[in-house]
């Protein structure tokens, strides 16, 4: 398979930031959208994480060898910015658990530009395994929804309809990602 | 799903602090970490907000309190990294333990200051509690020690990330159903 395709496959599906490292995050983000209106609005999230992705694999490059201790500050810098962006383009508005829940985005894009650098990716491979973490961003988002959806249509006991369905049902969806490992 | 507010209190910590619990969990020493990381992350946040003025307006209040939780949760965890054995795996869930909502729940609107120390006691609970099940079972060792029987071998998927979803679903539910349970109980005597 050609190195690209696969760098690009491999941040979608299996080494997804949001598949292996904040599945959970989604349940609040999720939870207040239908899955009609999750179509656009996971498009936006996904846009808004692979544009932070890039933008903060862009500064890392920019910081000298010595000072590469500072890339966490480069990190907050692009998360609060694209946070702030997602919530002026009309997203994530209001609270959750008594916190802004634009607060909830900041999870899933620090920890994308987060896992970039820990994993030293560089140059048009970051172009790259950003968009696909945003193709599986909002793979993840969708999914999500879909499943709430599901969960409160069940005919079945009010125990059954709760977050611990969900997260069976998300659980059942990592050993399903996890069958890419062929990729 | 219920709103947040109507979840039970082991659904909340649960969701608040679903990124430590779910990735630092995976040996003791990182789950130790993660709890003390989380906690001192939280209360520093906390008190940061009571500092702040409300007149410097939402977002920058949000965007400092933000910074400072992201900031202090990497430089614990790194000094943390010297001091504890942390598998590399979990090491990033430790830097990520600021962009957990637990960490800004004391600085929101939600709990009153009694509920807020119950709910870091809860998720520090939380977090010691599943790595004491997850370690053992998923990895054969307590602390990086042997504790099971040589030929004996553990279950593996415990000690992934898949596993840690599958302990954190059968808790929640688990919650869940002695709460109906109960409630159903509750209203049966009341009738």
């Amino acid at each position: 398979m050609n190195d690209s395709v696969q760098i690009f496959l491999e941040f979608a599906l299996t080494h997804n930031v949001v598949f292996i490292l904040m599945f959970g995050v989604l349940m609040p983000i999720a939870a207040e959208l239908t899955v009609k209106r999750s179509l656009t609005a996971g498009l936006k999230h996904a846009l808004v994480l692979a544009l932070a992705g890039m933008a903060g694999t862009a500064l890392f490059s920019l910081l000298p060898a010595d000072s590469a201790f500072l890339s966490p500050v480069a990190i907050m810098v692009v998360s609060v910015a694209a946070v702030a962006a997602l919530y002026r383009w009309g997203e994530l508005e209001g609270e959750w658990a008594g916190i802004p829940r634009s607060l909830l985005a900041v999870a899933p894009i620090a920890g994308l530009q987060m896992y970039l650098w820990t994993e030293g990716i560089s140059g048009l491979d970051t172009v790259l395994a950003s968009f696909g973490a945003a193709v599986g961003y909002y793979l993840g988002i969708v999914i999500m929804v879909a499943t709430i959806e599901q969960i409160r249509i069940a005919e079945a006991p009010a125990y059954a309809k709760r977050i611990g369905t969900l997260f069976f049902a998300i659980a059942v969806f990592a050993l399903g990602f996890t069958g890419f490992v062929f990729l | 799903m219920k709103r947040f507010e109507e979840l039970t209190r082991l659904e909340q910590v649960l969701l608040l602090g679903f990124i430590p619990i779910l990735g630092a969990t995976a040996a003791v020493g990182a789950a130790l970490t993660a709890a003390l990381v989380g906690v001192v992350s939280s209360i520093v946040v906390w008190l940061a907000s009571r500092v702040i003025p409300a007149k410097v307006g939402h977002t920058t209040r949000w965007g400092t309190l933000v910074a400072l939780g992201l900031g202090l949760s990497y430089a614990l965890s790194i000094i943390a990294g010297y001091v504890v054995p942390i598998p590399s795996a979990a090491l990033v869930y430790l830097y990520l333990v600021g962009a957990t909502p637990l960490v800004y729940v004391g600085a929101g609107t939600l709990y009153s200051t009694r509920d807020y120390v119950l709910v870091l006691l809860r998720y520090a609970v939380v977090v010691i509690g599943f790595a004491v099940i997850r370690e053992p079972l998923g990895r054969g060792t307590v602390l990086g020690f042997d504790v099971w029987e040589p030929g004996l071998v553990p279950v593996g998927i415990l000690a992934s990330g898949t596993g840690a979803l599958l302990l954190f679903a059968s808790v929640a539910f688990v919650n869940h159903l002695v709460s109906d349970l109960k409630s159903d109980s509750r209203q049966e005597i009341e009738s």
